[in-house]
């Protein structure tokens, strides 16, 4: 009871601000929704009409593959800076608050700032300029333009996972790391036996919230390609945009974020399935 | 150090209170009008002052009108607006467009405002009034009129032997190797999403006698054989080097971009604003203004800004009074002496006017404001991605513009 009490505050806040209008959604993707506020039911039409939307489904295949390229990414840097925030003996908070620095910039700062890093004349092709490379066109071809928003995402997110998996590292005693020395086993192997099976919980969750994020990333897209150049970059969530905000198919928009939904639904249970499996 | 601070503290809490205090006029029987408006003044000091004086003097001549002048970003102005007409709140007047006008004219979000420049009618640009005209109804004051014209670095052009900018589509061709040759892209054409189309691709559809809508506005028109010509035009330049490497992303700022470092030489559809932050990079005795490029015709990219009023607004009349303070031609004059725009009646003033004003202002009797459509935004959104794939090399122009077009005309038969 007393318990109840203490999420009540959140949990109102949920309701209100999340749940219901993921409610509101579902039931306006069943309309025709007007700007004016006009609207008429007209069913599974919206459903029916995402079937022939070209556009929606190559967002779709975009998006997939977006996710596919950034959360392993993401995976691995958080992992490795978070091990060597482990690992470092000398000035710890230092390097740990300069890693979190990005998470706390605005997106859409980090995404003019990036613009500038990729652009003809910018800093990454200068670089390769110097050893006679380039000019590469990162956010200019449609196969490089993914990776590189990707990049952005995982420079400007990577910190929170980090965090989360430091103190996930920090609990585990370190006295099996010791016993598993003694034993004579190698750093790779105390990684690979021990740190890393006790850290799975952390690992997992870490998983579960960056795949979700990944599935809504939207700031850095609208900063810096607009969904382009041709589409390249053109997912979900910005298909969801442009029919809301810019076409004022509200219904239609709606329909899409049901999708979402249901798409990270799905792949957040397949995640958990696996999680349980992995744990018992 | 600390009873500074405390004091410092003290004070603003006593401004912010103030500020409260003022803001429940209601109760003392003033009836409180907010116009959004945007940077139509971009320095950020002078719009300010501008608009307070504004404020000041409306506010003076009418003592029971509390006016609230929003300065609002361009950045998500349609979403904001189209939120606030939705949400029936924000403001009761707001700047727009000539292509933004129709949707929530049809929407019926705003009041027809016929009346109110009735009396002057005879005396503002006909092309102002028209383009804010739907359906027969004007639903907005034209308050400035802006025109677009070529701009060039004239000394890039003299550079690689060309001796008279160029001035026609022919003309842009056969200078392209010659700049080329010396590394310097000949057109500095926007692909970037977020610069209009009107700003790029469609003010050379116009100049080759096309347009983006059939004439009943029922389905696209842009991928006629003009249009087609139109963007073989830019992938021709693009053989030729006559376009920068990274056209199909690269966006139309002058500052910092390739304009103003030498590596392109004109841009076609400038703002006179643009024209002086290129002087300011390459020496304002380097540019050139010209009249639009000629394809079969000159076109420029024109429009009015139109005060409109929300039909939700409580202050009709308040509001009313104020578009007509506003559209006066003083207050017009002054607007676009500030804004370096020109006012929408001829009967308006400017004093003082700048030379780059005084050569823009030879191309509004061209001034075109697009292709008023209650879709055209959206339009626009989808036709983009489709030229930036024919820059990209991917499509070529007949099948960019008649993919855009299969997706525009399924947009505009959903209704």
């Amino acid at each position: 009871m007393t318990g109840l009490l203490f999420v009540l505050p959140m949990l109102v806040l949920f309701v209100i601000f999340r749940f219901v209008p993921t409610l509101g959604a579902a039931g306006m993707s069943l309309t025709d929704y007007k700007v004016s506020g006009e609207w008429s039911f007209v069913g599974v039409d919206n459903y029916a009409r995402l079937l022939d939307d070209p556009l929606f489904l190559a967002s779709l295949r975009t998006t997939l593959l977006y996710v596919a390229v950034y959360v392993p990414l993401t995976m691995l840097v958080s992992l490795g800076t978070a091990l060597m925030l482990n690992a470092a003996i000398y000035a710890k908070g230092l390097f740990r608050g300069m890693l979190f620095l990005p998470y706390v910039t605005s997106f859409v700062l980090a995404g003019v700032i990036w613009r500038w890093i990729y652009e003809f004349d910018g800093l990454l092709n200068g670089l390769l300029a110097k050893v006679d490379l380039g000019p590469v066109g990162f956010l200019e071809q449609s196969s490089l333009v993914l990776p590189a928003l990707a990049v952005v995402s995982v420079w400007k997110g990577f910190g929170y996972s980090m965090l989360i998996l430091l103190a996930g590292l920090k609990s585990i005693p370190g006295s099996y790391l010791e016993a598993a020395r003694v034993d004579g086993a190698n750093a790779w192997q105390r990684f690979r036996r021990i740190t890393l099976p006790l850290l799975r919980p952390a690992l997992f969750f870490v998983l579960i919230i960056e795949t979700i994020g990944a599935f809504q990333t939207f700031d850095t897209i609208y900063v810096m390609t607009g969904g382009g150049p041709a589409r390249a970059s053109y997912t979900l969530i910005y298909g969801l945009y442009e029919q809301g905000f810019k076409f004022f198919d509200f219904g239609y928009a709606a329909t899409l974020g049901m999708v979402l939904f249901a798409v990270v639904l799905v792949v957040s249970l397949i995640q958990r399935r696996l999680l349980d499996r992995g744990t018992s | 150090m600390r009873k500074v601070a405390a004091a410092g503290l003290a004070a603003a809490l006593g401004v912010v209170l103030a500020g409260c205090g003022s803001g429940s006029d209601s109760g003392s029987g003033k009836s409180t009008v907010t116009m959004w408006m945007y940077p139509v003044i971009s320095d950020q000091a002078k719009s300010q002052a501008f608009w307070a004086k504004v404020e000041k003097g409306f506010e003076t001549a009418n003592p029971a009108v509390d006016l609230k002048i929003d300065l609002q970003p361009w950045e998500g102005r349609q979403e904001k607006v189209t939120t606030a007409l939705a949400a029936k709140k924000g403001f009761d007047l707001v700047v727009l467009g000539p292509d933004q006008i129709p949707q929530y004219a049809q929407q019926g979000s705003l009041v027809a405002l016929d009346d109110l420049v009735a009396p002057a009618k005879s005396a503002y640009l006909p092309a102002a009034l028209n383009a804010l005209t739907v359906d027969g109804k004007l639903y907005g004051v034209p308050i400035y009129q802006t025109i677009t014209a070529p701009i060039y670095n004239k000394k890039a052009f003299a550079d690689a032997g060309v001796t008279e900018v160029p001035g026609t589509w022919a003309a842009l061709k056969e200078a392209a190797p010659k700049l080329a040759a010396k590394k310097v892209a000949v057109l500095d054409y926007p692909g970037a999403p977020e610069v209009s189309l009107n700003q790029s691709f469609y003010p050379l559809l116009w100049s080759n006698g096309g347009s983006v809508f059939a004439q009943d506005g029922k389905s696209v028109a842009f991928n006629g054989p003009e249009g087609v010509a139109a963007l073989q035009l830019l992938l021709d330049l693009k053989a030729a080097g006559g376009i920068p490497e990274n056209a199909a992303t690269k966006s139309n700022e002058i500052e910092g971009g390739p304009l103003a470092s030498g590596k392109t030489a004109m841009y076609h559809a400038a703002t006179a604003l643009q024209a002086v932050q290129l002087g300011a990079a390459i020496g304002a005795e380097n540019v050139g203004i010209g009249l639009p490029l000629e394809g079969s015709k000159r076109v420029a990219f024109g429009i009015p800004g139109g005060l409109v009023l929300a039909k939700h607004s409580p202050q009709q009349a308040e509001a009313r009074k104020f578009a007509e303070y506003l559209s006066s031609p003083e207050v017009a004059a002054d607007l676009a002496k500030e804004s370096g725009f020109f006012p929408a009646r001829t009967d308006a003033t400017v004093p003082g006017q700048s030379p780059e004003a005084t050569e823009f202002a030879k191309s509004l009797e061209f001034a075109f404001p697009g292709d008023t459509h209650p879709k055209a935004r959206q339009v626009m959104s989808l036709i983009a991605p489709h030229i930036q794939a024919a820059l990209l090399g991917k499509e070529d122009a007949k099948k960019a513009l008649d993919a855009a077009a299969q997706e525009a005309n399924t947009l505009l038969a959903s209704g």
